[in-house]
């Protein structure tokens, strides 16, 4: 008899940790059929990298299930509203050169495709303006929902930002409290592993001894202590294909209690990588990612000043700025014998679209989803999710690089490199052929869950200015259904400006008053 | 809009204040706030629910008299209205507390189009002395603050016990339009038969079972109100 997968250990806390460790015990309680015991060794001595600050909306989905009040959680963790991305300056680097990747899907995106009307009839305004109300919601700073909306439900579907530690901390005392998770604080000292299988058989740690499990799950963050110090699982580098590898964060306070908040991530494009702006209840969260092999410290730090100069930050002096190195691309397998790799010891990328934390929930679900039975079962679930992990980097990787390869920028060598073929990925090049005839739709794609819908490529591609062939002419039909779906995305921008409230007099309410369960 | 101002016999001596069943520019609303204390009144008569309020999002009970903005069905087509019951929330205008100064103080609305100098009862006699109009309204002002009070709390136990829970009022007008009322939350029955014994015991010992009895027993009325609207309609409708 095969033997039965009951004891989880998760080594390392962070996101990573406690958001499958919530994960996994809300799904399997006490109680439950499928129980098992979750327990979460956490350094007191290691702190947590604390940066990322975007979700994707799936994390209203993994809070609630986890039985979190969104109330609290907004209260607790510094959370303000997302609702999508703005690109500035990636087309042309020109002022007012920019595109919105939204969270609302095109208007009648489930009954066609528009982006072929689009194309051919609408000249003056752009794709996403045109098919969705969001991208006037965000410019006006507007909420994607009301304080009588019930919690976790939007009126335009939306997101997070957040303030990383504290929200690390939150789902700490959540799990401990909540869901019966066994913490161990402690340093992970060694991994022993049966000389046979070479299934680990338990960690042994400083003050506790050794901790015993059937499976364990690797969130020990760019340490990688198991998937690579033990198990030496190869780490694949994507540099060549997004060669951004340094990152300069820092904290802006807001001007006053009035300042408006955005209710969206802005990402503008520098001379060698990007500037993150994403606004927290409490204050802004600003950095600067960049190439090293075309920017220096010096010049990157000298050009995230003058960003921050130009988005009104009059005293930069005395601000503390953190570096932190990144190294882009991921393990070659996640899951080895009985350990899974999530978090960044499983890899990472640059923040463009936000896919750390999202990867984290997609791994943490399929995990306790497909929780093994059993040592026999867990084989198969292994192979099966890395092969499905191995294809959603693959995607992300394609996806962010599309930001890059349709830009129409050359004015520096980063520019030039980052937009040649050369170094894209052949599924990308493949798509974009496709894409000239045809416009991005669902077959494109392999998977029922893709991390991208077909429509965020419609948002980047035709917000960036690529062409996709137009058609002769448009049935009656067509004409019919494409102008309707135009109204209603008028009519609805009409209405959500005058109802919807500003992000900041939302966050305030919510901390006042807060969202009611129904 | 309103014009606030705390009450006093200099300013207000000649101030008179009508009743508020006589104006229509008070009754003609499409819902009114109710509290705890008038549910066993109002539910022989009216169906009460709860909203959120727009501003906090906050539960708060109200009786509905009609559907549509200032639509009160209960209104005759000569815009009278003998109300069997008119709610607190009605009667204690044009009067209110506020808070000033760190000291609670009687206001009156010198906006409202209850109050004038011409028409209604003095709150000042010859003397300057407070009449017996303004001793009535400063007891219903303080029984309107312990009410709300009271609802605050009835509020967030009920929330608490998720009792609450979202409902819709779909119907057909007599011209085939459809009538939809969102925004509505009643007592969730199933809820409520499924709470724990010191769930239940909670409930008596604040007399609070009473409360949820009389709101059940009022979604009665519902379909009165609706057959009134279908018949308001079809008046119009011809």
């Amino acid at each position: 008899m095969s033997k039965l997968c009951k004891d989880i250990v998760i080594v390392g806390g962070g996101s990573a940790g406690w958001i499958t460790a919530g994960v996994i015990a809300s799904k399997h309680k006490k109680g439950s059929s499928s129980h098992v015991n979750v327990t979460l060794i956490e350094s007191p001595d290691i702190k947590p990298i604390g940066v990322g600050e975007g979700t994707w909306p799936t994390m209203r989905n993994t809070l609630r299930k986890m039985g979190i009040s969104e109330t609290e959680f907004m209260r607790e963790c510094d959370v303000s509203f997302k609702q999508g991305a703005k690109f500035a300056q990636w087309v042309t680097g020109e002022k007012d050169d920019f595109y919105y990747h939204p969270l609302v899907l095109p208007e009648g995106f489930s009954k066609g495709d528009l982006s072929q009307y689009w194309s051919s009839n609408i000249h003056s305004q752009s794709f996403s303006k045109s098919l969705c109300f969001q991208e006037d919601i965000c410019e006006n700073n507007l909420a994607p929902k009301a304080i009588t909306t019930p919690e976790y439900i939007a009126v335009a579907n939306y997101a997070y930002h957040l303030n990383s530690s504290k929200f690390s901390a939150f789902l700490k005392k959540h799990c401990i409290e909540k869901l019966g998770i066994t913490f161990v604080s402690d340093n992970v000292t060694g991994v022993n592993s049966d000389i046979k299988s070479h299934d680990i058989l338990s960690v042994t740690t400083e003050n506790s001894g050794n901790i015993s499990g059937d499976l364990f799950v690797d969130c020990t963050g760019f340490s990688s202590l198991i998937i690579d110090k033990h198990y030496n699982v190869p780490f694949i580098d994507k540099n060549e294909i997004l060669p951004i590898d340094r990152a300069i964060a820092v904290q802006i306070p807001y001007a006053d209690d009035e300042t408006n908040i955005a209710s969206h991530t802005i990402s503008t494009a520098q001379s060698a990588g990007w500037v993150w702006d994403i606004g927290l209840p409490n204050r802004r969260g600003v950095g600067h990612v960049y190439s090293s092999k075309y920017n220096d410290e010096a010049t990157a730090t000298k050009e995230l000043i003058e960003y921050l100069k130009a988005t009104g930050t009059t005293d930069t002096d005395n601000l503390t700025f953190r570096h932190i190195n990144i190294r882009p691309g991921h393990r070659e397998k996640f899951w080895v014998n009985n350990c899974v790799a999530v978090g960044l010891s499983a890899g990472f990328l640059e923040p463009l679209e936000a896919s750390a934390l999202v990867l984290i929930e997609l791994s943490a679900a399929m995990i306790s989803e497909q929780m093994p039975k059993n040592r026999e079962a867990m084989t198969i679930i292994a192979k099966r999710f890395n092969n499905l992990f191995t294809y959603r980097w693959a995607r992300i990787i394609d996806f962010l690089k599309l930001h890059y390869v349709l830009s129409k920028r050359r004015d520096t060598p980063f520019w030039c490199d980052v937009t040649s073929a050369d170094n894209t990925p052949e599924s990308l090049k493949e798509l974009l052929t496709l894409w000239k005839f045809q416009p991005p739709w669902i077959y494109d794609f392999d998977h029922a869950e893709e991390v991208f819908p077909a429509a965020s490529y419609q948002y980047v591609l035709y917000g960036m200015g690529f062409e996709t062939a137009k058609p002769e002419a448009f049935s009656q039909e067509e004409v019919m259904f494409a102008e309707q779906q135009l109204t209603n995305n008028k009519k609805n921008i009409t209405k959500l400006i005058h109802n919807l409230p500003t992000n900041r007099e939302l966050i305030n309410k919510v901390k006042q008053y807060g969202f009611q369960k129904v | 809009m309103s014009n606030i101002s705390v009450i006093n016999n200099n300013e207000h001596h000649l101030v008179k204040v009508m009743e508020p069943k006589n104006s229509t520019a008070v009754i003609c609303k499409s819902n009114v706030v109710v509290y705890p204390v008038e549910y066993q009144y109002l539910t022989l008569f009216q169906p009460i629910f709860f909203t959120k309020d727009t501003e906090t999002g906050q539960f708060k009970s109200i009786v509905i008299y009609g559907f549509e903005k200032d639509e009160n069905l209960y209104l005759q087509h000569n815009q009278l209205w003998e109300p069997i019951y008119l709610p607190l929330e009605l009667i204690k205008q044009p009067f209110s507390y506020a808070n000033i100064n760190n000291q609670t103080s009687l206001c009156i609305d010198l906006d409202s189009p209850l109050v004038s100098t011409d028409e209604g009862n003095r709150i000042f006699d010859a003397n300057g002395e407070p009449t017996e109009a303004l001793s009535r309204a400063i007891s219903i002002v303080n029984e309107h603050k312990n009410q709300q009070a009271l609802l605050e709390d009835f509020v967030n136990v009920i929330v608490t016990f998720d009792l609450l829970e979202p409902c819709v009022i779909t119907a057909e007008n007599a011209d085939k339009t459809p009538l939809k009322v969102n925004g509505l939350y009643i007592i969730n029955r199933e809820r409520l038969a499924s709470l724990t014994d010191q769930q239940y015991t909670e409930l008596d010992a604040k007399q609070y079972n009473k409360l949820l009895k009389n709101l059940l027993d009022s979604e009665q009325q519902l379909s009165a109100l609706v057959a009134k609207k279908i018949k308001a309609n079809d008046n119009v409708s011809f």
